[in-house]
């Protein structure tokens, strides 16, 4: 059954109504309390306050000609969606004096950098890599490990695998990463790819690259993007105004019920939106548009003067941690006799591997259909006294459940290694799913460095 | 001719769909903001049907739901009070003098629920409850996690919750017994009988009227067979104070009918002497 619609811009007044009534309801609970209070037989002088308030919603935005719509669950009709949440909390405030008022004008707006990507592409440095051709516009170059000479510059990522110029700089040597014909099939040497896998998976456990501080283009000028984050901030802004309305004056004289209460602000406001972009930045209209996603996170954060928006992307079919990684990893702990074949390992020591492995396993979908899903699992570890690097690739079934994670199972049959070798070999191993991955990875970064900043 | 409940609902069902649709289409069709305005009102009174059509669940608003919860919580704790009373009780009349007092209590409470919501504006915000499983998995969509603690009131708060409850509880004159103050509610009327005299300082009942500065004051003497007994207003917010007889000082009116409250007076004027000289 499909939901009303509502125009964006009445998403931030809802979310500010619920905001509103924690306040309110709060004062209730107070007062519910207080009555016990006067009944009460032996004098326990106690009452009972809201310590913690949290509030996780899920929407959808539509795109229609009309314009942008969000609406609350997901129906039949509606086939251009983007998923979104939203998590707040609102706990009691530091202090019981009221800070400044938040407005959408004393909002400084940032956008959080993945530590990996050089925004400083002049001509010398595209030159000295190898893309003397290239511009900041048609290019974009990773800094790889932990110094700043490993460089995986490309150039036209959205050109895939037969259009884009990929060069690798380690040592302050630098080569095109290009694919060598095996048995039929193009392969590519695995290093530049387990360096950036590596940097992706550091980035997720925490790093953070430079913050750069960014303003929202004029009205006329905003693209859907654009859009629902102003709508979001918006929401921070009104629920932050309407929190504070419902609070007692702090001049004015306090009931007794407001004596008892708490002061209450916002703790935390985070919303995630699974964006499907085309290349000009706007949301993807066309199934065929959009195979690659990417995650959103706007983080709203009371500063003393005001408020500042952190703006995040990361790729959400990439998984360094989480609920979701387990289940995946799960399930290939499952298929000891699957495991030990493509490993070329015995049971025991396949299991070990994984296991020990598990930690800084990184788990990413190259490829989606309905209910399953092809995986490419990096794994490390030692495996019979050698340390190695092990690429796997299997089909797996994703069926959701009424909790998170869904049930995920590897088809039988179906996992391959794609490379099982020391992590410094240079035999070409990588297919073409796993490049596309990656090129599809830097073109939508790429993307986002034009839409955002 | 009754209709089945099942085909009631499959054609609200197919006119809510076809609402829909005519919605989508008129947005293809036209970018007038007044034009689509006007039939997004009537998309959304046949929207009103889809609590019929889903059987949905319960409804009720976000403030009454955590008032809910606030008040069985409180309920509870109540229950508790009860039960710790009585189990006090039986320790003291029992000889179990190895087992220490104790009293309970739920000094916090956590809970998650999912809902769907309902009409949100700014004075109230519905949730839905469905009830089965599938509508469930289906539209809860939305989830509230919260946690409700105790907390001690400052002893400031405590002492006006205590007052305040005693004046919701039980309507009381607070007989004013502060000798100070005493002091300067009486000092006006040294020279005037029978209010004036050292021993009728510490018989004199005095209770707030109401006013800032202004009181009752009430005497009667205990060995006058006449019945004595008076009742006067004092207004001391004033340079001057200002006395009136509210009821006279004197024997010779209807002693029968102003007997009650001469023995009322005296009753308390005992007991306020009592309290003095317990100090």
């Amino acid at each position: 059954m499909q939901s009303p619609l509502f125009r964006l811009k009445s998403l931030p007044e809802k979310i500010a109504a619920v905001a509103g009534q924690v306040t309110t309801s709060s004062r209730d609970i107070v007062a519910i309390s207080l009555e016990r209070f006067v009944r009460m037989p032996l004098g326990w002088p106690e009452t009972l306050f809201m310590k913690r308030v949290q509030l996780r919603w899920h929407f959808f935005f539509a795109r229609r000609r009309t314009g942008m719509f969000f609406f609350w669950k997901k129906g039949s009709l509606e086939q251009i969606v983007l998923d979104a949440d939203l998590d707040m909390t609102v706990v009691p405030g530091e202090s019981f004096e009221r800070g400044p008022s938040i407005t959408m004008e004393g909002i400084e707006y940032c956008f959080v950098l993945p530590p990996f990507v050089r925004i400083d592409r002049t001509a010398e440095l595209l030159a000295s890599i190898g893309l003397p051709e290239a511009s900041p516009s048609n290019c974009i170059v990773l800094e790889l490990g932990p110094g700043e000479q490993d460089l995986l510059a490309i150039k036209d990522p959205r050109k895939g695998v037969d259009g884009a110029t990929i060069t690798y700089t380690r040592f302050g040597k630098t080569v095109r990463v290009l694919p060598e014909r095996i048995d039929r099939q193009r392969l590519w040497r695995p290093q530049p790819f387990i360096a950036l896998f590596e940097a992706i998976r550091a980035w997720f456990l925490g790093g953070e690259g430079d913050v750069l501080p960014i303003r929202p283009p004029p009205k006329s000028r905003q693209s859907d993007v654009w859009k629902m984050l102003l709508q979001l901030v918006s929401a921070y802004v009104q629920s932050s105004q309407a929190i504070d309305e419902r609070q007692p004056p702090p001049d004015g004289k306090l009931e007794l019920v407001d004596e008892l209460g708490v002061r209450y602000d916002i703790g935390r406001f985070e919303s995630r939106i699974i964006l499907r972009l085309t290349p000009e930045g706007e949301i993807a209209v066309e199934d065929e548009d959009d195979p690659f996603h990417l995650r959103l996170t706007l983080s709203m954060r009371r500063e003393p003067r005001g408020a500042s928006a952190l703006v995040d992307v990361r790729p959400p079919d990439f998984l360094a941690g989480g609920d979701l990684r387990e289940a995946f990893l799960d399930a290939l702990d499952g298929a000891p006799g699957e495991l030990s074949s493509v490993l070329g390992a015995k049971e025991a020591e396949a299991r070990r591997f994984l296991r020990e492995g598990r930690d800084s396993a990184v788990v990413f979908r190259v490829r989606w259909e309905r209910d399953k899903d092809t995986d490419v699992i990096v794994l490390d570890g030692i495996l019979d006294g050698t340390c190695v690097v092990a690429m796997l690739r299997g089909d797996f079934s994703v069926k959701a459940t009424n909790s998170d994670p869904p049930a995920v199972e590897l088809l039988s049959g179906t996992l391959e290694a794609l490379f099982v070798g020391p992590s410094q070999m240079d035999e070409p191993v990588v297919p073409k799913d796993v490049v596309g991955y990656v090129l599809q990875f830097a073109a939508e970064i790429q993307k986002w460095l034009a839409v955002v900043v | 001719m009754p209709i089945p409940r099942t085909d009631l609902k499959e054609a609200l069902q197919r006119l809510r769909d076809a609402s829909r649709d005519l919605l989508n289409i008129m947005d293809e069709l036209t970018t007038d903001e007044a034009i689509l305005a006007e039939y997004g009102k009537v998309d959304a009174a046949i929207g009103s049907v889809d609590g019929i059509i889903s059987g949905e669940g319960q409804k009720t608003s976000f403030s009454e739901f955590l008032q809910n919860v606030g008040c069985s919580l409180v309920r509870a704790q109540e229950k508790l009070d009860e039960e710790s009373g009585a189990y006090l009780k039986r320790l003291q009349s029992g000889d179990r003098d190895f087992v220490q007092p104790s009293v309970f209590r739920i000094p916090k409470m956590s809970a998650e629920m999912k809902f769907a919501f309902g009409k949100i504006d700014s004075k109230r915000v519905g949730l839905i409850f469905y009830r089965r499983t599938s509508q469930a998995r289906e539209q809860h969509q939305q989830s509230l996690t919260f946690e409700l603690a105790t907390a001690p009131p400052p002893p400031e708060t405590i002492a006006r919750l205590r007052r305040e409850a005693t004046k919701l509880e039980v309507p009381s004159i607070d007989l004013i017994l502060s000798t100070a103050d005493r002091d300067v509610i009486l000092k006006p009327l040294r020279n005037i009988s029978p209010l004036g005299r050292p021993i009728d300082r510490t018989r004199v009942l005095i209770w707030a009227a109401g006013g800032k500065s202004e009181y009752f004051l009430a005497r009667a003497f205990v060995t006058d067979p006449a019945g004595k007994v008076g009742l006067w207003h004092l207004d001391l917010s004033g340079e001057e104070p200002i006395l009136k007889v509210v009821v006279p000082f004197d024997p010779g009116i209807d002693p029968d009918t102003r007997a009650p409250l001469r023995a009322w007076v005296l009753r308390l004027a005992e007991a306020q002497a009592r309290f003095w000289g317990a100090r």
